[in-house]
């Protein structure tokens, strides 16, 4: 997967911000990657594949996106700690 | 069993549960490899009226490691898909099944056989291939030996393809094995003792579903040809996985799978995890590649059966008792491979990482008239040099863990009288002489008629 791949289907999970301040991807095997995220709201076409987010960690915002074969970890407390209020 | 069942997370998913690996020189075309995954175990013939099929949902894959690291060199990979011609009947079949294209084969199910190498290069070697439909009965599927001949493919290059229902070659005498190991033959010599009698082959009547492959030698081994069976190149390590999605989002109008592929299952020499894992294990054993297997050869070493034997048996296994080291000969025989030296013209040694890979020396040729035993019998074609489905493992196994394999390391040990002749008292079923090798699996009108 390109960055720029990458880089759609991270805005497209719409839980991570502008690549001009993430750090880089970290790709780890074909089909995942890990970055930290900000809260600004991500710009480009939105991905309209179903996907499931997965917070793996409320606490640390630690969070799993998945589409298709791919897997981005994203590291977002304040969006994580949202969608944990959200399932209360 | 060898891997029927043998952990606690995969004896519940069925369809993705792998039960046994073979890999053997073709006996009939010696210049190719055959590969068999076995997959959905304990299948009863008349398991209608949904008759058993491999999972759209898992991903299923053999593997092969020729560098020495125990990492996939070669990986061959099977997608499958299920199409249902008339949705308004419950019936598998509308009428007499007599070709894979029969329109009463309402449900059918296809599949995709892609190649990938280490390099990160991919190749669909076969695209909408069909399985044959299970062996329901004479009715429903008359002459099933020519409709499963029908499903065997040639995907290019000298290779071929079948995955479908047969009939279990695995045999092992399960109700003695897993009743405190009271082996029919021995049990008047149990630690609570009854007679003597036959060994009961439990899946004697009992199907798999199988993807089988059979490969030329040189695709497998980088090009070599296996002319010295000396040589590392000769020596190839093989594994067989399941995976499933990460995720899975169960839907009122189905489920939907979400992100990598995470493998669920995988099996290279049997009766490992069955066997040789600890329960606490299993389910992490299934889950990590081979060549992280370093954190389980402490099981190898210390295997508990070998503890269990002495006790079961009292004073069969004396000197079995007093074996105290590490058992050095199943790390080789089961971890590593064995060395050349060890056994005069004989090696299948992938180096020094730990990993339960089935080791396969391509350079020993089939023999006319394979002993069961394999190399323990003398027969140097057989398990563990690789797996042929009329190796009798759990014998094997059995023997080399009571002692009878650890005169390799040690030449001062004596093993048992016992250690070399302890088995479940099973005889290995019937076989094709061809591709796929496994026999014909059993119909379902004839289930339970004996």
């Amino acid at each position: 997967m390109t960055d720029q791949s990458r880089r759609t289907f991270l805005a497209g999970a719409g839980v991570v911000a502008g690549v001009a301040t993430a750090t880089a991807l970290i790709p780890v095997g074909s089909a995942f990657a890990s970055r930290q995220s900000d809260d600004e709201t991500p710009q480009g076409e939105a991905n309209t594949d179903t996907l499931v987010a997965y917070v793996k960690d409320a606490k640390s915002g630690q969070i799993s996106v998945m589409s298709g074969d791919r897997e981005v970890v994203v590291t977002d407390r304040k969006l994580a700690q949202k969608l944990a209020r959200l399932a209360d | 069993m060898s891997s029927h069942r043998e952990a606690p997370e995969i004896s519940k998913d069925p369809v993705a549960d792998s039960t046994d690996l073979y890999a053997f020189v073709s006996p009939d075309r010696p210049d190719t490899v055959t590969l068999i995954a076995n997959y959905i175990p304990l299948q009863g013939p008349d398991a209608g009226p949904n008759f058993f099929e491999f999972g759209d949902d898992v991903r299923y894959a053999i593997h092969i490691s020729n560098s020495g690291d125990a990492r996939a060199d070669i990986s061959y990979e099977f997608d499958f898909s299920t199409e249902v011609l008339n949705k308004e009947t419950f019936l598998y079949n509308t009428g007499q099944i007599t070709s894979l294209k029969d329109e009463n084969f309402n449900r059918r199910q296809f599949y995709t056989v892609t190649k990938r190498t280490r390099d990160g290069k991919s190749e669909v070697l076969g695209r909408h291939l069909s399985s044959p439909p299970c062996n329901i009965g004479p009715r429903s599927t008359p002459n099933y030996s020519t409709l499963a001949s029908a499903a065997v493919h040639s995907i290019g290059r000298n290779r071929h393809v079948f995955a479908g229902q047969r009939a279990d070659g695995f045999y092992v005498d399960l109700g003695s094995v897993f009743d405190l190991l009271d082996l029919r033959p021995f049990q008047n010599l149990h630690v609570i003792p009854t007679p003597a009698a036959p060994g009961i082959n439990s899946l004697a009547e009992m199907n798999v579903h199988s993807i089988a492959l059979q490969v030329p030698i040189k695709e497998l081994t980088g090009g070599y040809d296996g002319a010295d069976p000396a040589n590392a190149k000769s020596v190839i390590g093989v594994w067989t996985t399941a995976s499933r999605r990460a995720s899975t989002v169960q839907e009122s109008d189905g489920s939907s799978g979400h992100g990598p592929y995470r493998q669920v299952s995988r099996l290279g020499n049997p009766l490992i995890n069955e066997a040789v894992i600890p329960m606490g294990h299993k389910d992490e054993w299934n889950r990590v590649a081979p060549k992280d297997d370093a954190r389980f050869v402490k099981y190898v070493q210390q295997p508990e059966v070998a503890k269990l034997l002495p006790g079961l048996y009292p004073g069969v296994f004396p000197n079995l008792a007093g074996l105290t080291a590490d058992r050095a000969d199943l790390v080789a025989v089961l971890m590593t491979g064995l060395p050349s030296g060890i056994i005069p013209g004989f090696q299948n040694y992938t180096g020094k990482v730990i990993a339960d890979l089935l080791r396969l020396n391509v350079g020993i040729k089939p023999t006319a008239k394979p002993n069961a035993l394999g190399i323990i019998g003398g027969d140097l074609a057989g398990f563990p040099n690789g797996r042929r489905p009329i190796d009798d493992v759990f014998a094997i196994e059995l023997r080399a863990i009571a002692g009878v394999t650890y005169p390799l390391v040690d030449p001062t040990y004596t093993p048992d009288g016992a250690a070399s002749v302890v088995e479940d008292g099973t005889m290995a079923p019937a076989f094709l002489g061809t591709f796929p090798y496994l026999g014909t699996p059993h119909g379902g009108f004839g289930a339970h008629a004996a």
